[in-house]
Parts: structure tokens; sequence; C-alpha cells
């Protein structure tokens, strides 16, 4: 499934490229985040739980981030593995700065599921992965207050 | 013989309703063994992926399990056999790679079984099968046949180059073919597809196999159309245990459509770890797993044209179709594109050249084979599509142009059988009958005035046509092994006159829904002047039964049921003999008249009973004459029976919606001597619905990552009650000429004519509004019938 | 199909099973319709189960304070065939009447189904549009949401966690109002790929309501301040982020909402 949109904050590309790049505030951007762990510059451990509507399931895996161009952007790499399927995707994210105090921040990506949550979900993904990139963007807008 | 008792041909109702409807039938998932331990598997979430490690520790030492098997324990197990080999255009075999009960290195498709759990409890089971962690490598998956043939595809098998399980051509050289298409007036083409259909049995797949090692007897009960097969498949081909250690039960079978035809891996491997364990072990299949395992059907991407003279009169076919197999060779999967799909391409036509090129594929999918009709519902819906979308485009009458190509009728006795273009001999046919019957249903006419008046007011209705014909009642033993058949298709019947003058009937056919406890009962005792009561009918059981091959392929009552009759002209024979010599006369005078052996011209009579008895207390008896009254046939039918009909379809099409309602469905089929008029209307009804969810309802749909994405009932769409008009049914007869109740078979018929009835239909609609549209992609959903008024 | 193991408690009344809900990784069971094939399939494992189901002071249908009150627990078969819905808010009973099949019907209940907020469940466009409110409870008391309110998005709602739907209420609709409810139902499940919900006031102001058609369902409040039937067909469903699945496009499904929407307005005009 094609994932792809578009979010303005604000925020200056060096402030949200340092959110980007810290362990603890990623963890608390990304939706059902329970612990994320370095690994070395670009790979992280990540236990995630994602309870929405009829499911409620853990998932362990990877993310790691490939094509890194400092306050530009990078290719987020996502292997992520649960009881009832895994998911994986590469998502392109790019910062496009728009004023002193505003970037654009794009992202377009293939995301795959597999097993269960691939049979059962057709109907549903393409919502669900709306609702997190929301969550994603109104927690980072969160951490980007004063 | 007599059949003056008048059982044949009344609706009797089903003697075995009584059980089914108040829920005491008795399943394979019903029987619990003394130590019954359960099965739960893991499964590949990937449709093509190498398995880099198996970890079962955490699992083994959790409450209740028994044993965990994985890939690596059966690699010394053969995989399961595919019962028909094809040939190469160049002779060379068929591509068979195994198909193992386990997969160890590579999972090609999703479902694909890693490990088998056995536990205490269903649960138990279920829950250390979570506990198993598996790495996998995921790889690029095929999903679509006429792609996986490309240079550069993902390969399923090493050994299968290009995935080409087989290539295969039948009928008239190519080039006369060619020749006659380029020499045609004019030439309907169509590019479609046949598309992928999942079984959905209500009783999803269940086995039970326990072992006695004081007796060295295995036991395996299954939820299968054919229990003698699956032994000789499973004990010959993949466990070398010789069968007289091996009793296969098939209880009650709720529903197979062919899907419960194959020997499936978990049958073996179940069999194989009660042989471990020395503990019964059962199975049965989630619904979830159903969708992801059971064989599904059709699955062609086809591009066919047919050429027609000035005058509308057929002069060649041209067929050239893909045939997804899936990811491995089910049981019959060879034979369905090929010899059950090509040789059917004649139709009731007259199309004088005929050329079908075939390329049968392995994709990264669950295995394809046969389906209710398996390969004629693919034959039927390629040639009424081509005629009806031909009679648009060439500004005719879909009925006049059938009744101008129609082999005219014969009856098989006084005129021969029709020879066709793709191997077959047809037995017997009258197909301008039904057709007339059909419109007569209908009202042609009237509806095509009414359909006019609909379209001046901006309603679009629409009427499909089909007429089909079929080979059932298979087969000639000594045909399908000369095409690759591994096995004989013959059928067994046992009758068993018991002491007392009852009647214990053993079958090799099996029923799933068939009825034959009726049906044959009805035979047996309408030949023998008896109460139906007096008729048991015993089948599903190898330890009961000889032998015999199972149903499928409409089968039973033309081949099984003349196995029977020919136990019954014995034991009426032996009677003979046994009452002549109560009356002192030659049994040449006997005869037997409405259950009574009768001595021509006098008023000597005895009944049958009283016969029965003699022969089982055999103190006045004839001299050198065994006693008993007991006799088994094996019935190996001359030729296919060909039973044919004509389907018409009439819709309404919604215009802002493109939703596509069924107002009315004609089904006009001749499907030889009638038993049981009831059943067979039945068999109509299901098989109707069955091939209209096809063309509006039913669909597998993969990703291209070969994620079977509707693998439930929130989106895989079942034909419901509410979506159909009451449907108009008619018999016309045209008896078999070649087996002794003159039956040709009524389980398929209803799902073969159905499909394409209601895609012209729709098709027929949107020309009556302007829109020439020549194909939509099954199943009709609203969006692409919209879309195809938006073009 | 066999559930992870999970703990079950039946409560006979409402504060009985707040107070099961306050501990624990506890969900609640009315219907079950929704909750059970996700637990079967392990899509979802609490656990513990309150079963409210036999909660009588969740279940009937009455009018009290100018309002109509559905019980929470009030199956979708009762509402349909109810005499005081079938009078005032006939769109309810039409609604209800078109919900999956008879024993979904007859087990699903109209807080199950607000509660669990899929996208394409009936209810929810039929609440906004006869601007009902969402009675709650939890441990602090009673709580009364506007459904306009209610639904904040995909599968989610405003109830908070430990909190149950005991009532809905809505407004009992002056003399002359009309309502319709028209839906095109996606054939396999029957939930609505478009479900359109329509009252028509007494002062000729209408209320729009969509499910099925966004990732919530919603009043669509371009359309109600159309002009004409004309106007509000054009204007509806846009600006927002319509669904796409097998049975329907994203544009196919935005076709549909202003043709279902045409239905509704002629059949209150």
């Amino acid at each position: 499934m094609q994932l792809t949109g578009n979010h303005v904050v604000e925020a200056s590309p060096a402030k949200v490229w340092a959110l980007l790049m810290d362990t603890d505030t990623l963890a608390r951007i990304v939706p059902g985040v329970t612990k994320l762990e370095k690994i070395d510059d670009t790979t992280f451990k990540s236990t995630l739980g994602v309870k929405l509507g009829p499911v409620s399931a853990a998932f362990n895996g990877n993310l790691q981030m490939e094509n890194v161009m400092e306050e530009k952007g990078f290719t987020l790499k996502i292997q992520q593995n649960s009881k009832v399927g895994n998911a994986s995707a590469a998502i392109e994210i790019s910062l496009t700065p728009l004023e002193e105090t505003k970037t654009a921040i794009a992202f377009n990506g293939d995301v795959k599921l597999s097993g269960m949550l691939a049979t059962m979900g057709q109907r549903l993904i393409g919502g669900v992965a709306n609702t997190l990139s929301k969550q994603f963007f109104s927690n980072m807008e969160k951490e980007l207050l004063p | 013989m007599s059949t003056t008792h008048g059982l044949i041909g009344k609706s009797v109702k089903r003697v075995e309703d009584r059980r089914f409807i108040t829920g005491h039938g008795k399943y394979t998932d019903d029987i619990i063994l003394p130590g019954q331990t359960y099965a739960s598997f893991v499964r590949s979430p990937y449709a093509h992926a190498k398995i880099l490690s198996v970890d079962t520790n955490a699992a083994a030492s959790m409450p209740g399990v028994v044993a965990i098997f994985t890939g690596a324990d059966v690699e010394n197990v053969n995989g399961v056999p595919c019962g028909w080999q094809v040939n190469f255009k160049n002779g060379h075999h068929m591509k068979e790679p195994k198909h193992p009960l386990l997969v160890a290195d590579k999972a090609k498709h999703v479902g694909d079984a890693i490990a088998i759990v056995i536990a205490e409890s269903q649960a138990e089971a279920v829950d250390a099968a979570e506990a198993i962690v598996v790495e996998y490598e995921e790889l690029p998956a095929i999903v679509d046949a006429s792609k996986a043939v490309e240079d550069g595809a993902p390969q399923v098998h090493d050994s299968a180059p290009n995935n080409i399980c087989f290539d295969w051509a039948l009928g008239n050289p190519i080039e006369e073919v060619d020749a006659a298409i380029a020499a045609s007036a004019h030439v309907t083409t169509l590019d479609f597809v046949n598309q992928r259909l999942v079984p959905n049995a209500i009783e999803p797949r269940a086995y039970n196999a326990s072992y006695d090692q004081y007796n060295d007897k295995y036991t395996l009960y299954t939820s299968t159309q054919n229990p003698h097969l699956i032994r000789l498949l499973m004990c010959a081909f993949v466990l070398g245990i010789p069968e007289h250690r091996v009793r296969v039960v098939g209880p009650d079978v709720g529903g197979g459509f062919g899907s419960k035809i194959f020997h499936y891996t978990e049958e073996a491997l179940l069999t194989w770890c009660t042989h471990k364990l020395r503990r019964p072990v059962k199975w049965t299949s989630t619904r979830s797993e159903s969708f992801l395992l059971d064989a599904h059907g059709r699955d062609h991407i086809t591009k066919a044209d047919m050429g027609f003279d000035a005058s509308g009169n057929i002069t060649a076919l041209r067929v050239k179709t893909y045939a997804n197999l899936g990811a491995y060779l089910s049981t019959f999967a060879s034979c369905v594109p090929s010899y059950l799909h090509g040789t059917l391409l004649q139709g009731l036509y007259t199309t004088p050249k005929i050329n079908i090129d075939l390329v049968a594929v392995f994709t990264n999918t669950t295995a394809v084979d046969a389906y209710r009709g398996a390969g004629r519902p693919e034959a039927t819906y390629l040639l009424e599509r081509l005629l009806d979308l031909a009679a648009h485009e060439m500004n005719m009458d879909p009925a006049e142009l059938r009744f101008k190509n129609f082999i005219p009728p014969f009856d098989g006795v006084t005129q021969p059988g029709y020879q066709t273009q793709v191997a077959l001999q047809y037995d017997s046919g009258n197909y301008h009958g039904v057709l007339e019957k059909g419109l007569a249903m209908l009202g042609y006419e009237d509806f095509r005035k009414a359909q006019k008046e609909a379209a001046n007011n901006g309603k679009l209705l629409g009427v499909g046509f089909s007429t089909y014909i079929e080979a059932c009642g298979i087969a000639p033993s000594a045909v399908v092994g000369s095409l690759g058949a591994r096995a004989g298709l013959y059928e067994v019947g046992h009758v068993r006159v018991q002491p007392s003058g009852k009647i214990s009937v053993y079958t090799g056919a099996h029923s799933h829904g068939q009825g034959h406890e009726t049906t044959f009962a009805q035979v047996v005792a309408d030949k023998l002047g008896l109460p139906m009561e007096d008729v048991e009918i015993v089948h599903g059981d190898s330890e009961a039964v000889a032998f015999g091959m199972g149903t499928y392929g409409s089968r039973s009552l033309a081949v099984g049921g003349s196995a029977i009759i020919k136990s019954l002209e014995k034991v009426i024979e032996k009677g003979k003999k046994i009452a002549a010599h109560k009356f002192e006369a030659n049994p040449e005078d006997v005869d037997f008249v409405e259950g009574r052996f009768v001595v021509k011209g006098t008023h000597h009579s005895a009944p049958f009973s009283d016969i029965a008895l003699r022969a089982y207390v055999p103190h006045h008896y004839p001299a050198g004459l065994e006693p008993g009254l007991d006799f088994s046939s094996f019935y190996d039918p001359a030729n296919f029976t060909y039973p044919f009909g004509c389907h018409i379809a009439v819709v309404e099409v919604d215009k802002e919606t493109g939703k596509v309602q069924l107002t009315r469905f004609v089904a006009v089929d001749d499907v030889g001597n009638i038993i049981n008029p009831m059943i067979v209307e039945g068999q109509i009804h299901g098989g109707v619905v069955q091939g209209v969810g096809q063309a509006l309802f039913e669909g597998a749909e993969y990703d291209e990552n070969g994620q079977l994405t509707n693998g439930s009932y929130m989106d895989y769409c079942m034909p419901r009650a509410d979506d159909f008009p009451m449907i108009e049914t008619a018999s016309q007869v045209t008896p078999c000429p070649h087996n002794p109740l003159g039956v040709k078979g009524a389980g398929e018929a209803g799902c073969i004519g159905s499909t394409p009835a209601v895609v012209n239909a729709v098709i027929d609609a949107l020309w009556s509004g302007g829109h020439k549209v020549k194909d939509i992609r099954m199943p009709l959903t609203s969006e692409r019938v919209w879309r195809a008024m938006q073009q | 199909m066999i559930p992870v193991a999970f703990d079950y408690q039946r409560a006979v009344t409402v504060d009985e099973a707040i107070a099961a809900l306050s501990s624990g990784d506890g969900k609640i069971l009315a219907g079950g319709h929704s909750l059970l094939p996700a637990m079967k399939l392990r899509l979802n494992q609490p656990a513990k189960l309150v079963d409210i189901s036999k909660i009588d002071a969740l279940k009937g249908i009455k009018e009290e304070d100018g309002e109509i009150v559905i019980g929470a627990g009030t199956t979708h078969g009762t509402i349909a065939s109810d005499d005081l819905i079938k009078s005032k808010l006939p769109f309810f009973a039409t609604a209800a009447a078109l919900i999956g099949d008879v024993q979904v019907r007859n087990h699903g209940t109209i807080g199950g189904s607000l509660a669990h907020a899929d996208p394409a469940a009936d209810w929810g466009a039929l609440v906004l549009a006869a601007d009902a409110a969402i009675i709650t409870k939890g441990s602090s008391g009673s709580r009364r949401v506007a459904a306009v309110d209610f639904f904040q998005g995909l599968f989610t709602t405003a109830l908070e966690d430990g909190e149950i739907i005991t009532e809905v209420r809505i407004p009992v609709p002056a003399e002359g109002t009309k309502t319709s409810y028209q839906k095109f139902s996606q054939p396999a499940s029957r939930f609505a790929i478009v479900g359109c919900a329509i009252m028509k006031k007494a002062d000729g102001k209408i209320n729009i309501a969509f499910t099925g058609v966004g990732e919530v369902p919603f009043r669509d409040s371009a359309a109600e301040s159309a002009a004409s039937i004309e106007a509000a067909v054009t204007a509806a469903a846009e600006g927002i982020t319509v669904m796409s699945d097998h049975f329907a496009s994203e544009e196919y499904r935005k076709h549909l909402a202003k043709v279902y929407l045409r239905k509704a307005l002629e059949a209150v005009a």
C-alpha cells in the first residue's frame, strides 16, 4: 500500500531534524512506542503497542534510517513483527524549509502487511495509516510547543 | 428388470435430513478418540520467503505440549502426489516439484506449514504454536500466471524454469485454425480473466488419525469426498504403508465442491505423527486456514478468437490460456485446465476448427484444483461469452445465432454420437430443445419489448444466454489412463441381501450433500420392488466398502449407480435359480416382477424375502449353487456422459450506481433420466447460486506480495438468498444411451451454465443503454459495472 | 479460532460493570459481534471481559423529558421493531433493519456499535443527524456527550478508559419532521459503503450525516447549508479523506455519497 502525505510544522528544519534524531523524543512521537533502543547511529530496536478498533497487538522490530541527508531527509525502513502478522515499510521523508520557522515534511513510501493483518485489514489499512501519521504529527507538534 | 414399483422419478424426501437438520450428523470433528491429542500449525505469513531458523524451545516447554515437528523432521518423507500426469507439447513429463508435508527451507505461499504442534487440548496447541519463533527472509513473490512465465520473474520452484509446469495443445493444427480465423467475415475477440474462487465448504477440513500399535493398524477419519483414493495416494505415494494396515473413513462431510477430493499434506502428516506418538492426533482447519489452504478454483487468463462467416456460422475457435496452478501441484490440478477444459471447447456447436494452447503455471498462491465444474465452467464461460458478444457485434439475435450453430439432435442409439474436434464423442443430445423451452419460459419476445421500453425510460434491462454442455460420469479408465490419469475411474457397488430380505448396499461413491442415501435407495428399492426402508446405503468407510473412487465430476449415479445395478442384476439372476428350484421350473421360465419371482404362465410366485431366506438357509436348494445372496460389481463406463442445458438470466442494472439485480433466472437442464426430481432441482438451485456467485460476488484477491486480502466473510462475498429471485427450472430428458439408468449427472450443471448467462445479461443491459462494452471483469461489482458505463 | 485465555465477569448493574473495568486490561462484552471475532483471530487479547448483556437497566426504549431514550444495551432488532421508534424516529428503524443479518441484529447493540466506532457502522450517521447525545458513565460519574463531539477518529471516540455508554438520548422531533436513511451496503459484510441519514425539521432546516464515507461518521455542513438539492449533492463529501477498498474506490465512494444524498433528500422533500 502506498503511504503518501505531507504536513507543515511551525519550526525550522534544523529544529525538526534535531527532534527526529533524538531517540527519547522519537519514542514519544512515534505512535504506540513502548520501547525504543538505539543500536547504532541509524538503527533502533523497537517495541510498539498498536490499539485501534478491533486490533490490539504488540510489535517488535527495527527502525532503520538510510540515505541520511542532514536537515533534508532520510529513508525510514521499518520491519515490525507481531503474532498476527508483520509490517514492513520503506518511507522517504523529506524536509523542505518554507519560512524561517516553517517546515514542510513530506513522506512517501510503500507499506507491506502480511499474515492476518493483510487478510483482515484491507478495508481499514488506509484509515489506520492515516490515523497513525496524524498522531505522529500531532505528537511532534506537542514536542515543538515552547 | 421391473421398474413398475415406481420409486424412480419420485421426489422422495431425503432420508439423511433427519439427522442433519436436527444437528445429529457425525462429522470428523465430532469424533474424539481415547487419548486424543490436538494439532495446530505454524504457517508462513509470507507468500515467498526463505526460512532462516525455527525456534521451538519456548513452545516445547509450554503446558500440554506433546510434540513439535518441523520441516527437518519430515525431510525424508515423500510429498503429496499429483494424480494425473500431463506432458509438455514436446513429450517431456510435466514438472512435479515436491509438495512436502512441512517446509524446511522455503515457504512458497501464505499458509505454507512450517511446524506442527501437538498438545493435550486444542487451546494449548494454538498457544504453543504462537510461541514458536520463525525467522524469515522475505523474497519477491509472483501472483499473476501470465507474468510468471516472463524472464526475470520470481521463481517458485528451481526445477520449473519460468514457473511453467507444462504447456499443452489440443484440437486441429494451429495453422489450419489461424487460416480459418483469417478467412472469417467476422472475428470476435475476448481477453478476459476467469477469476480465482475459494471453495468455502461449510464444514472446514478436519482429520483425526490414530494408530493401534498392537495390531499395526492405522485409522484416519477425514473430511473427504473419496476415502479409498486418499488411502491409495497416502499409502502408496507418501508414507509407504501397505493399504491393508490403513482404514480410511469419510464420515458425514459438510460439502466439498471438489475441495475435498484432494489428498492434503495434513492428512498424511497427522498419520505420520500418530505413528510416532502412539496417540490419536486431530486437526480441524479454522476458517482462516480454509481460505488459505483449501485448493482454490478457476484462475485462468485467456485470449479467445471466434471466427464467423457472413451469415453467422462459426468458422473457427482459437484459445490461448494461462492457468494458475498455485504454488504446488494439487491432486488433479494438471487435468483441470487441460483435459477437463480444452476438451469441452466444441460446446454445442458445429465449429469445424478448434485449437487451444495452454500454459500451466506455478505462482506463490494457494494451489488451484477442481472446483464444482472443474474446467467445464471455464470452457462454457469462454464459449458463451463469445457467442453473446458476437451477436452484439454482428447485430444478430443471440438465440438465433445459437440455433444456427447447434449440432443437430442425435439420440446416440439409432444415430451415432457426435465426434468433436477436441477428442470427445458426445453421447446424445437435443440442444435446440432446451433453448426453445427456455425461450418459451422466459417469454423472450415480450422481454425484448419490455427491454426497449425500459431503455426509453432510462432503465437498463438485459438478458443473457448460456447453452452449455459438460462431460460427466468420469470416466472410462482406459481413456483417462491414456491421457495420464494415475488411477482408474470405475466404481464399486456391492449389494448384500440379508437373510430377511433387507438390503445393505455398499458404494464407493461418497455423499457429502448429494443425498445418495436417498437416491441410491430409491433405485435399489424400485428395482427389487421393496419399500425404501428395507434398503440401507453404506458409504465412506474403506473397511466396509471394498473399493471405490469417490464422488466428483457428477459421477455418482452414472458410474456408482451403474455398479449397483450390475450387482442387482446378479442378485436377481441367482434368485431366479433359487425360485426355479423351489417351483421345480427352469430358471429361464422365472420372471422377477414387482418384487416377486414368478413362474411364467403359472400362479406360482414367491416374494423376494422368501428367496433371500432360502439363499441363507439352503436346505432345499439347487445342486451346485453357492448359498448366500451377496454380489459386488465394478462398473467402468463406456464413455463420459454429456448433460447440457440452457440458462437464461435477466438483470436490471442501476444506471447511477452500477448495481446489478438479478430479476429472473431460467434453467432448463437435460441431465438424462431423473431418479429424484426434488434432489435434481436442489442440485440445480445450488449450482446456479454458486455460478451466479462467481459472476457477481466472489473472487480471491491477492495483492502483489501474494497476500490474500479478502480471506474472511467480511470481504469475501458469498451469494445469499436475498440476492436471488426464485429460480425457474425445467427438465428435458435425453437418456444417456450407454449406462443402465440412462442418467447423465446433475451435480455441476447449475454451476457450469449460470455464470456466463449473468455476465452476458449485464453486458446486454449496458448495450441497451448504448454502452458497447466487451467485457467486465468478474465478479461484476457495482463499481466495475459503473466504470464500464463511464467509458 | 481459539482466543487467548481471559477472565470473564458478568455484571448485573452498571456500577458493578464500571468497578470491574477499573482494574486490569478489561473490555466490555455487549453483543460481542465485533469483539469476539477479533479475539478468536487473536487480533485482540483482552485479559478480562466484562459482560454487560444481562444488565436490564441498559435495555429498552422510552420517552422521557422531551427525549427518546434508547438504552445502550438495546439490540438493533429491538430498535427495528419498536413502535415509539417507528413513529417518532422512523429512520432509526429503517437503519436498524439494514444492519448485518437477523442473528447480528438480535445480538448486536446500539451502544456496542457506537463504542466500537467502526467507520462503516450505521448508527454514527443516525445519531449525528438526530442531534443525539451519548450518555456515558465511569467511576467519576456520568457525562453527556453530543454526538458531534463523540466520534474523534477511526475507531476512536470520546469514551475514556473505564467508561461505558449507558444511553442514547434523542430530542423528540417536532411534528412535521421528516427523516430518511439511505444505504449502499458492502455486499459481503453488509456494513455501509455509504450511509446517508437525514433529518428535515419542521422549520426546513436539514441535518445531513454520512457514515462509511470517511474515516469517521460526519455531519456534512457544506451540504446542509446548500440552497438546493443540486447544490447539496455537488457540495457533499468534498474536502474529506474518503476511504477506499476492494468494493469502492475513493472516486466511486464519493459518487455514491452524492447519489445516496440525493435519494435521501428526495425522500424528505
